[in-house]
């Protein structure tokens, strides 16, 4: 390097350089035309990239950080207690304590009796209240309770307007409590306040009165505290105030005692259909939800005339009326073979679209004469080959196209494309990864498998399936696992994406995905009444470990309220509000029977330990919201219904000669649960369909 | 004062700049709020390199520089679609949303930067931060900040005057 370059090398740092070098510089610049021009130009740069605007940061960053903060025990796998520090502490601290004083002249707004003698049926009675409190108002609360006695759970919305300088987390607490001040029930859960300045949010709050209280007059009683504040806090209501919590209000409402719920006498029940053997795509199958109509009255099932239900050269498709009991016939022939949940699609709930492996379908209605056969490809039916968004305006759609220029034997290389569209049909997001593929699952139209696939083959590649995508609410489009990515959430209102891959990176789990068998799996749920989902990650580890559970790796539970995430044990699902950890207890003899476990708990906060347990001797299935769950004993031919989390027995049904060891499977929406039966004395078997949510049960 | 309480004050600090600095790089809204919260976590989580750290805002924003080099080297891998394309078929027509950046020619040829030389020029001309910050920030030498700093400053001169002719 000349001398000439080393000094234009320093004119990019020239204001720090030290006077004897700044001198030499000065120097050649004198006589170095070149240097002078660089010297201005750079200036002129300095000013205007110090000149650039910086963009703020998120309004709800440092409430996410704090509460990341606080939760950086569970965050950081460390087990540590954790200390506020003490600037924020504080500014929270003098934030509580005036909290506190508010409170002492807010208490008391608000007390209302019932006086019905045994069971108390509280009329839905939407209350106006206005308790001012540092920009928050509760303005009143929905008491749309069922008859509230011992043993139930009870349901309570508040209603609050908050004018915050920005979208704050805070904790309500909701409890019951007797005359000695002794609680009896009591939920805690963070709330999100302030997301929209003037408007009215509503948050939903549920607690279980315990069976074992006697009935009585309690207290209801509805606080406010600030999370992080120092530590767990006392409630202490219209007495002394602890900081950082405000009580607005308390409420006598009146228990009554448990009543020993007489057992529902078995309805006996018929199957709906039967046959030598039959079939539908298994619950397991997340694409057989596409076998229901929209409204869930009619559903496609098979039956298999062969002797091996695995021949499909004699299947015929057949569609029942899950209401009526009505089933007819597909006239022409389509097998289950390859993704039988693809084989049926519905227009709307009256015509639906039968299609062939390779190509033919047909349009008509599941019990009319008339079947016309398309003459136009999937692609026509959008509906088939996305995921509508649950309020149909957004379209998900995956694309693939292979790039026939890097195939190299089994391999090649895959271009995949998920767009999301509006109802204009316009893409309004979306992302393309490329990625190497074996072409080992593919199976070509004439059968072979593992060959580079022809142009336009298989349509049903080129369809987004529920059991790849699913839709968090109308907003989030949940990408379970990409090919080389991982999971990836996309937020339809924004043009970037949140992906949520960079969780495994903050967890120091990049290791573990890089070289692993498959990238991490994420499943989510969104709270619709909050609007907050929960993304359950699945690191690679989980899952090459999932055949020995004893072994299985944990998984992360990201909250995006908090912004925090937590270890669950394997084996955990969400629903939006509630956390459910499915667990297996091997027989303590050899001649024993395993024990199924499930333990429920709210999702907020998140760490905590509020579990409920249900443990029998099968797997329970719960129904969409979770508010039911269904125990089939295949032996004996039972099914029994119960509440969620109470685990009261609601419904039981028995299927008089048949053994409930079939297939089983739950309508998308969870209002209904199938399972086919084998009959006892070797007859064939049936399809029994039971109703599965409280609008049917009651029915 | 426990790491939490170090986090906490590091991040009243320094949190504009270091989430302003992160959105330069990554360009990317919501990741930047992400990474800049995660660049304060990892003050909790390496809490105990502390006490070996003697310049906390070089430190921090080598965190925040590793992260967004981390997130843009994931990125590469797949590729977001333009608002309003349709189907990818090359018929895509104007972004808003980055119509709203490129009114700025500056923004403009700052994003045609590599992010390696983008990071150095950000941290000196705009975050004002010493050759020897730098250095730290980025984990290279101070010659190679020098070099890096010259050849950002080459590539931005010739990306600014093509954006504003």
């Amino acid at each position: 390097m000349n001398r000439h370059h080393q000094l234009e090398e320093q004119l990019a740092i020239c204001d720090q350089l030290d006077a004897a070098a700044r001198a030499r510089l000065d120097e050649h610049i004198e006589t170095c035309p070149t240097c002078r021009q660089k010297l201005v130009a750079y200036r002129l740069m300095d000013r205007r990239l110090a000149g650039l605007p910086d963009a703020p940061p998120a309004p709800a960053l440092r409430a996410h950080f704090y509460a990341a903060l606080a939760n950086s025990s569970a965050f950081s796998l460390q087990p540590s207690a954790f200390n506020l520090p003490s600037s924020a502490f504080r500014r929270l601290a003098a934030f509580g304590l005036q909290m506190g004083l508010l409170a002492l002249l807010v208490v008391l707004a608000w007390s209302l009796w019932w006086s019905v003698p045994s069971i108390t049926t509280v009329t839905p009675e939407p209350v106006t209240i206005e308790v001012p409190f540092e920009g928050i108002k509760l303005l009143g609360y929905d008491a749309a309770l069922d008859p509230l006695e011992a043993g139930t759970a009870v349901k309570l919305s508040l209603y609050w307007m908050a004018a915050l300088p920005a979208p704050t987390i805070l904790s309500v607490v909701v409890q019951l409590v007797d005359d000695n001040e002794y609680i009896i029930a009591r939920v805690e859960e963070y709330v999100e306040l302030g997301k929209w300045p003037g408007g009215v949010e509503a948050t939903i709050h549920r607690l279980v009165v315990p069976p074992e209280f006697a009935g009585g007059r309690y207290r209801w009683q509805v606080a406010l505290l600030d999370p992080e504040g120092d530590g767990p806090l006392e409630f202490m209501a219209g007495e002394e105030m602890n900081e950082g919590m405000v009580v607005f209000g308390e409420l006598v409402i009146e228990v009554a005692a448990t009543i020993t719920p007489t057992r529902p006498q078995p309805f006996t029940l018929a199957p709906l259909a039967t046959a030598a053997a039959l079939d539908f795509a298994p619950m397991w199958s997340p694409q057989s939800y596409r076998m229901w109509s929209p409204d869930e009255a009619w559903v496609a099932y098979w039956t298999v005339l062969a002797q091996d239900r695995y021949d499909y050269s004699q299947d015929r498709l057949h569609f029942l009326n899950v209401q009526t009991g009505q089933s007819c016939p597909f006239p022409g022939t389509v097998s289950r073979r390859y993704e039988a949940g693809e084989r049926v699609g519905w227009l709307d709930n009256e015509q639906v679209v039968v299609f062939q492996i390779h190509g033919r379908g047909w349009r008509g209605r599941p019990c009319g004469r008339e079947w016309t056969e398309l003459e136009e490809p999937l692609e026509t039916y959008p509906q088939l080959a996305g995921l509508l968004s649950p309020d149909g305006r957004y379209l998900a759609r995956r694309r693939l196209s292979f790039d026939d220029n890097v195939s190299s034997g089994p391999y090649g290389r895959l271009q995949s494309t998920v767009t999301i569209e509006n109802q204009m049909g316009d893409v309004i997001h979306g992302l393309t990864i490329l990625h190497a593929l074996s072409y080992e699952g593919l199976i070509n139209e004439d059968g072979r498998q593992g060959n580079a696939p022809e142009p336009g083959y298989d349509f049903w590649l080129n369809s987004l399936l529920s059991d790849q995508a699913k839709w968090l609410g109308n907003d989030y489009l949940l990408i379970h696992a990409m090919p080389d990515i991982g999971p990836l959430l996309l937020h339809v209102g924004h043009r970037n994406i949140h992906v949520t891959a960079d969780l495994f990176q903050r967890l120091d789990l990049a290791n573990d995905y890089q070289g692993a068998f498959s990238p991490p799996y994420a499943d989510g749920a969104l709270d619709p009444i909050s609007g907050r989902y929960t993304l359950l990650l699945r690191p690679p580890s989980a899952q090459l470990d999932s055949a020995s559970p004893e072994g299985a790796a944990e998984m992360l539970l990201y909250h995006s309220a908090t912004g925090t995430v937590e270890l669950v044990p394997h084996g955990a699902a969400v629903n939006g509000r509630w956390l459910a950890i499915f667990d297996v207890e091997s027989p303590t003899s050899p001649t024993g029977s395993p024990t199924y476990i499930v333990r429920l708990r709210p999702l907020d906060p998140p760490g905590n330990d509020n579990y409920d347990s249900y443990s029998g001797p099968e797997w329970p299935f719960f129904n969409a919201d979770w508010s039911r769950m269904a125990v089939v004993a295949a032996e004996s031919g039972r099914i029994s219904l119960h509440g969620v989390p109470d685990w009261a027995l609601l419904s039981e049904w028995e299927t008089p000669g048949y053994r409930l060891d079939g297939l089983r499977h739950r309508s998308p929406s969870g209002r209904w649960f199938l399972i086919t039966s084998s009959e006892r004395q070797g007859g064939g078997e049936g399809l029994f369909v039971i109703p599965f949510s409280d609008e049917t049960a009651d029915e | 004062m426990s790491n939490q309480e170090t986090a906490a004050e590091l991040f009243e600090a320094y949190h504009g700049p270091i989430f302003a600095y992160i959105y330069r790089l990554v360009n990317q809204c919501e990741l930047a709020n992400d990474l800049t919260q995660e660049t304060f976590l990892q003050v909790v989580r390496h809490g105990h390199r502390l006490p070996e750290v003697n310049n906390q805002r070089a430190w921090l924003y080598r965190i925040a520089t590793n992260l967004a080099f981390n997130a843009l080297k994931r990125g590469r891998r797949f590729q977001w679609l333009p608002w309003r394309a349709v189907d990818g078929a090359g018929a895509a027509g104007p972004d808003p949303a980055d119509d709203l950046y490129e009114r700025d020619a500056v923004t403009a040829a700052l994003n045609t930067l590599p992010a390696h030389y983008r990071a150095p020029l950000l941290l000196y001309s705009r975050y004002e931060l010493s050759v020897q910050e730098i250095a730290q920030a980025l984990q290279i030498s101070p010659a190679a900040v020098k070099t890096r700093l010259h050849r950002a400053r080459e590539m931005f001169r010739q990306a600014y005057e093509g954006v504003s002719e």
